[in-house]
């Protein structure tokens, strides 16, 4: 009996211990990152992506093997750029998923495929053929539903069934080494005059027939998606596509207050003359080039025909169907990754909208305070790098609301003086206040990037290494690595 | 620009999706041609183009592509069109309208011409102005056509290395230049005058004359409603014969020929013609030029013989060439404390040779420049008195090395205030050069510095930008210091520093490993 009571104290201390880490970190890890989490799966991807002898024409297999290795060097080169990272509890929420559909579709998905979360902010998720998916965290953030989830991964599963991405590289090479491709090049060498339209004719109707959204692929893959749910017993959404419709127009959305009062929060008055445009640009015009608008809008879309695919899929809808939110922490992490992110790619006036936006859903989390300190440093930081320009990322103002105008106005006219003092007043406030060492570190790293008088890349490369001893572990030595660069 | 990288982004998709027909894609990426100009209404910079020559259409035309940017380098349009040759040079914007001034001909720019196909088209070639007036909801609204009087064959023959552009053939180039409220002004001269038509917002002409001036050049300003013009002729000095003349465009009168010459009658050089921040009317500054002396500006030791008597600020009060103000600080009238007759800075034994001049909002002109020092070369000296027995080595020694030495120093700033009253400001410490033989000590060996002045309205200030091999010094007028001073990066990445928007500098960072260029525009 003693030996099960000494057992159970062994099993509580663990549990309590597990708990206790759970609660620090709530994130993830510096090891997460994917050049280190998936450093062995590179390495794999490498041996087992062989190009397989398909072509008896050597230039056709040749022209097929540079296609496969390019995919396999794209994937390689985005685990190594930490494109990717692991985090357990969103990892494992997709993986129950993806096994759901797996388990139930098990003749035409034999293995399970390798699922990698991107961090990017664009609402997507791709299949890039080899049974491997990619995941980004903006599908993440902007899905209602685990429902709306599931038919992305499912779509995306589908591709991969239907061998998509493997026979596009097949008909790339078999279309670049045939003669009627020679030819038609051949042809617009032999002509005097129109060689470009000519040359992008040619490239039009390769796209037509064979780009990677091309219309009857996107057709196929949600016709299978949608069999891949219905066998797994999840419900199919097609409101999901219109949804997607809006899915580049986050930044359309307006705030919830005027844009005082989130800064108010904090004690800063803006200055109306921050907010107030000041330039004699062609920005501050009104103008219309109507072939450009419409281009820029096409190619932000990753499938324009939206509306066309919910018509087509209607009446595949369960009508009785009860959709499953995903769960609160599930999407709060993935949030805040995705402001990481934004974060670390300098993003800044899109990662400080966001916090808006997020305080706006009612967030009380202080690491949204964290994050808003982070930006207005980084924002002075930036600066001091003659940098801030690219910090603020500078969007025309058709593509956001007025309230992101004003922020951006505000981020770009602000007086170097007064965010020399917010950002002083930011770091000072949330260091003390910091309870976490990694966060109230970060601050420390933060501060001294702003304040010490040395901006030479040795100088920062120390302060960086200062963070990285006694933090290795956290996520936020990602960015005191950037500085181990030259 | 954005754009442009994405064109150039284009040809290399296009470029990796085949390995065998790679010629075609060079062939065809090689014709195409881009030409970026800034944008500018009243001297600010409002927004950029990208001018691009995509292909031939037929044997007459091409197809082009505008692509317009704002002063953040966001896209706001583009714009395709079919057109004769044509090559940009110059753009302006004024009441929502783009202004584009070309050269287009039906005949300079196709490529080589055989004998026969010369002599079949040359009696309907022409060279022409060609301007092009583009609203803001992307429409050509309005072109107009002025044939210039060029030799044809001249012009064929002007592009002997490159005949698929025109080139500059006319004898004097194309300006352009918004007028507030009234529209916009070109000018350009051909061999027989020199044009100067003013079209209103639409594109219509309004007004036009033309003029004749014995000028080997001549830079238009635009104040209010009247034009001026600087014109140069250099006889004796080569900095100097200069006149200012012009035009009031409301009255269409002619202003009368204003010599730039001091009281004494000495030639003015002109460092600087752009319209005061606080008046708005025209000021030239410079040098006041030795009328003996006055071509020694080569070289460091040609600088120490005086080339300067001194510097003015000449101010145009009103409108015309009737009232003007002139200050001037003559520092061979020995009246200088720290300056010697001959112009040297004496608490630090140092010439400065004035490149950026700039007025401030107070009415005060500054002058910058670097540095230079000249020492001996006793080394030299002593070996030749060693082995003057021999008179060959001695000769050889003081032959080649000579006996002085010169180097860069620091940029200093001076600045002359209304009554002419000449003081130093300030010195900012920048790289040195390396001391080279006074012999070959010449200004563009020696100077490392690039000056650029940066003016903002809205705070009434300026600023002046120093940009070495080390650092990009900011210098603020009003404050007196440098307000921020940029390392440039280590290793592979050129930093350099580029005209933005009002109060901003673009600063272009190139890294020569990864093959990249990134834009950054910066407030002051």
């Amino acid at each position: 009996m003693s030996r099960y009571t000494h057992l159970l104290t062994v099993m509580l201390v663990l549990c309590c211990c597990h708990q206790g880490f759970a609660q620090t970190a709530e994130l993830y890890h510096y090891q997460d990152l994917s050049h280190i989490f998936y450093q062995k799966q590179v390495d794999s991807i490498k041996k087992a992506w062989i190009c397989p002898a398909i072509y008896k024409e050597k230039a056709t297999q040749k022209q097929y093997k540079e296609y496969w290795d390019d995919r396999t060097d794209f994937l390689t080169k985005a685990i190594k750029d930490d494109d990717y990272l692991y985090e357990q509890d969103v990892y494992k929420y997709l993986d129950s998923l993806i096994n759901q559909i797996v388990q139930a579709n098990k003749q035409l998905i034999p293995a399970k495929p390798l699922v990698l979360i991107d961090r990017s902010s664009s609402v997507n998720a791709y299949a890039i053929g080899g049974n491997t998916l990619a995941i980004n965290l903006g599908l993440l953030t902007f899905s209602r539903s685990r429902e709306d989830l599931a038919l992305t991964i499912a779509h995306e599963l589908s591709h991969n069934i239907l061998l998509h991405a493997e026979n596009a590289m097949k008909q790339r090479a078999e279309w670049i080494t045939s003669d009627a491709y020679k030819t038609s090049m051949n042809a617009v060498l032999d002509s005097k005059y129109e060689r470009l339209t000519r040359l992008k004719k040619i490239f039009e109707g390769y796209s037509f027939s064979r780009s990677r959204h091309q219309r009857y692929h996107e057709s196929d893959a949600d016709s299978l998606a949608i069999i891949l749910l219905k066998k797994s017993g999840i419900h199919f959404d097609p409101t999901f596509f219109l949804r997607l419709d809006s899915a580049d127009l986050q930044y359309k959305q307006p705030l919830k207050q005027p844009l005082a009062t989130y800064f108010a929060a904090y004690n800063i008055t803006i200055d109306n003359a921050w907010t107030q445009k000041r330039s004699k640009g062609l920005s501050t015009k009104v103008y219309n080039f109507k072939d450009t608008t419409s281009h820029i809008q096409d190619s932000l879309k990753t499938h324009p025909e939206c509306v066309e695919r919910y018509n087509k899929n209607l009446a595949a809808r369960d009508a009785a169907a009860n959709y499953t939110p995903i769960p609160a922490a599930i999407r709060s992490k993935a949030m805040k990754m995705q402001l990481w992110n934004m974060y670390m790619n300098m993003n800044l006036t899109a990662c400080m909208y966001s916090i808006m936006l997020e305080k706006d859903n009612g967030t009380t989390d202080p690491w949204y305070d964290f994050m808003v300190a982070n930006v207005i440093s980084g924002l002075y930081y930036a600066d001091r790098d003659l940098s801030r320009f690219n910090a603020v990322g500078v969007t025309p103002k058709e593509f956001i609301s007025r309230d992101y105008y004003e922020l951006q106005t505000m981020f770009e006219q602000i007086p170097r003086e007064k965010l020399e003092e917010l950002s002083n007043s930011f770091l000072t406030a949330h260091t003390a206040s910091n309870s976490k060492k990694d966060e109230a570190a970060f601050h420390r790293l933060m501060k001294s990037l702003t304040t010490d008088a040395d901006i030479s890349q040795t100088s920062k490369t120390n302060i960086g290494n200062t963070f990285i001893r006694g933090n290795e572990n956290s996520l936020y030595a990602e960015f005191a690595h950037k500085f181990d660069k030259p | 620009m954005k754009q442009l990288f994405l064109a150039s982004l284009l040809v290399l998709l296009l470029t990796s999706n085949s390995f065998a027909q790679t010629k075609v894609f060079r062939e065809v990426s090689n014709s195409i041609s881009t030409s970026i100009r800034s944008i500018v209404q009243d001297g600010n910079l409002v927004g950029y183009l990208a001018f691009t020559e995509l292909e031939r259409a037929n044997a007459d035309s091409f197809r082009y592509k505008l692509n317009i940017m704002d002063e953040n380098l966001n896209d706001i349009g583009v714009l395709n069109f079919t057109e004769l040759k044509l090559d940009l040079q110059a753009v302006a914007f004024e009441g929502d309208v783009l202004c584009l001034a070309y050269m287009r001909s039906n005949f300079v720019g196709y490529g080589d011409k055989k004998r026969r196909e010369r002599k079949e088209q040359l009696s309907n070639a022409f060279v022409s102005v060609f301007t092009q007036f583009v609203s803001l909801d992307g429409k050509i609204i309005n072109t107009n056509n002025v044939k210039a009087a060029v030799n044809i064959m001249d012009a064929y023959n002007a592009n002997f290395w490159d005949r698929n552009q025109i080139g500059h053939v006319l004898k004097h180039r194309i300006q352009l230049k918004n007028m507030a409220g009234k529209g916009f002004v070109c000018s350009f001269g051909d061999n027989s005058k020199s044009h100067l038509i003013l079209y209103d917002a639409t594109g219509k002409s309004v007004w036009q004359t033309d003029f004749t001036v014995q000028a080997e050049a001549y830079t238009m300003l635009l104040s209010q409603h009247d034009i001026y013009l600087l014109c140069q002729k250099t006889e004796k000095l080569i900095e100097g014969g200069y006149w200012l003349m012009g035009y009031n465009v409301d009255n269409k009168a002619a202003f009368t020929k204003k010599e730039l010459r001091d009281k004494e009658g000495h030639q003015l050089s002109v460092k600087t013609f752009e319209n005061d921040p606080v008046t708005g009317r025209p000021y030239l500054a410079g040098y006041i030029l030795h009328p003996r002396k006055g071509n020694s500006i080569l070289t460091v030791k040609q600088l120490g013989k005086g080339p300067y008597m001194g510097v003015y600020t000449m101010q145009v009060k009103g409108s015309g060439t009737g009232d003007i103000e002139t200050a001037y600080s003559n520092w061979t009238e020995g009246n200088m404390t720290d300056i010697s007759k001959k112009g040297r800075y004496q608490p630090t034994k140092t010439f400065v040779r004035f490149e950026p001049v700039f007025k401030d909002y107070q009415g005060n002109t500054f002058f910058a420049g670097t540095s230079y020092k000249r020492k001996a070369k006793w080394g030299s000296i002593g070996a030749a008195v060693v082995t003057s027995p021999t008179i060959i080595v001695p000769l050889w020694i003081i032959g080649i090395g000579g006996t002085q030495k010169a180097q860069a120093r620091d940029a200093m700033i001076f600045k002359q205030d209304k009554k002419g009253n000449f003081s130093y400001v300030t010195a900012i410490t920048t790289a040195h050069s390396r001391w080279l033989p006074g012999k070959v000590s010449a200004f563009n060996l020696l100077s490392p510095i690039d000056y650029y002045a940066v003016t903002n309205s809205d705070t009434k200030s300026n600023y002046l930008i120093l940009s070495d091999k080390k650092t990009v010094n900011i210098f603020d007028v009003n404050k007196q210091k440098v307000v921020r001073q940029i390392p440039r990066k280590e290793g592979a990445v050129t930093t350099s520093i580029y005209p933005a928007k009002e109060g901003h500098i673009m600063v272009s960072e190139y890294n020569s490993v990864e093959k990249t260029r990134t834009f950054n525009i910066e407030a002051l």
